[in-house]
């Protein structure tokens, strides 16, 4: 029977069937789709049909070519297990570096550029004669300055 | 360990714990996600775009973009779900594309498709492989508009109200082209229908 020429009762029937398989919920009463279905051996084939078909596309699977893995693999930004551990190294050998460069520095370049230290208790060298100097200048005991004696 | 049986070990786990560890960096888990699901979507990208050279850059596009959100992937479901979704979606903005670029006549998209389809496998035997191949030409012959619909639902499993927010159609026109290729389907198979019917 071509389709066109279907009853209005089958054209329905089948638009149930197609709701059914759809998911949708039925506008046509279950009860008048069994006795349909019961009643018309075309609208019956045409129902297991359409279950069959579903279920067919449902598990329908094509294999994949085999190469395909390689490409998506090469295209993968890294991401690693050890980053983390890596970050906390890096940070460490950051840290290390800059301990290494004070210390050079406070060692090495610091001293040469700093004034000596003054020892009151004199030391060799340019402080003693500074202190010698200004033991010379310093005027004895009980001589007065001007201030003193006024 | 080696490759094949590292990989072995790891299909016996979950989606989920497969992403949990991708997340954390076993790229072994990832590659195993990606056998475990590259036919399906391979399948959803081939049955919409009918060449096996597009399909192959749906299903690259796809896992690339699984990869740079693994972080948000979760659950059993959420996976397979993610990756046909993604699939359909890569697949329709190529569609787009190649519109853009030239018009394409059904009839020729159908006869390349036709063309493009595994042919036979010698290896299988049974009704299930004559169904199989069966489907598979009488999927290649369906118009496009058709013919994504059914793939998308079908084979990709996603609700008609998702599919019609994809490619930006009523729902009722979902609905009927689906309707439509599942009839046309049943009339292009040797093995259904009264075929005073077609």
């Amino acid at each position: 029977m071509p389709e066109t020429s279907l009853p209005q009762a089958c054209i329905r029937i089948r638009e149930a069937v197609a709701e059914l398989s759809r998911g949708d919920s039925l506008v046509t009463p279950p009860e008048v789709l069994r006795a349909h279905l019961e009643a018309c051996e075309s609208c019956s084939r045409f129902w297991l049909d359409m279950r069959q078909i579903s279920l067919s596309l449902d598990d329908f699977l094509i294999t994949a070519p085999s190469e395909l893995y390689p490409n998506v693999r090469r295209s993968l930004p890294r991401r690693s297990k050890t980053a983390g551990v890596r970050l906390v190294l890096a940070f460490a050998l950051l840290t290390l570096a800059m301990a290494l460069m004070a210390w050079s520095w406070k060692t090495f370049i610091a001293p040469s550029t700093d004034m000596p230290p003054v020892t009151p208790g004199g030391a060799p060298g340019d402080s003693t004669d500074k202190a010698d100097k200004l033991a010379s200048n310093t005027p004895p005991a009980g001589t007065c300055t001007t201030k003193q004696a006024e | 360990m080696s490759g094949h049986r590292r990989l072995d070990s790891l299909a016996a786990l979950t989606d989920a714990e497969l992403v949990d560890r991708a997340r954390q960096g076993e790229q072994a888990a990832f590659e195993s996600l990606f056998h475990r699901h590259q036919d399906r979507v391979y399948t959803i990208a081939l049955g919409m775009l009918g060449n096996p050279e597009d399909s192959k850059d749906v299903v690259q596009e796809t896992f690339l973009r699984a990869y740079r959100r693994l972080a948000s992937l979760n659950g059993e479901q959420g996976v397979l779900a993610y990756l046909c979704k993604t699939a359909s979606n890569a697949s329709i903005d190529l569609l787009r594309k190649r519109k853009g670029a030239r018009s394409v006549s059904i009839d020729d998209f159908d006869e390349s498709l036709l063309a493009a389809w595994p042919g036979q496998r010698p290896d299988q035997a049974g009704d299930q492989l004559a169904m199989r191949r069966a489907l598979e030409t009488a999927l290649a012959s369906l118009s496009e508009e058709h013919r994504i619909v059914v793939v998308m639902h079908h084979i990709a499993g996603l609700p008609v109200d998702e599919i019609a927010a994809e490619l930006r159609l009523p729902v009722g026109t979902v609905k009927s082209r689906l309707g439509r290729g599942r009839e046309a389907l049943r009339r292009k198979l040797p093995m259904f229908g009264d075929k005073e019917d077609a």
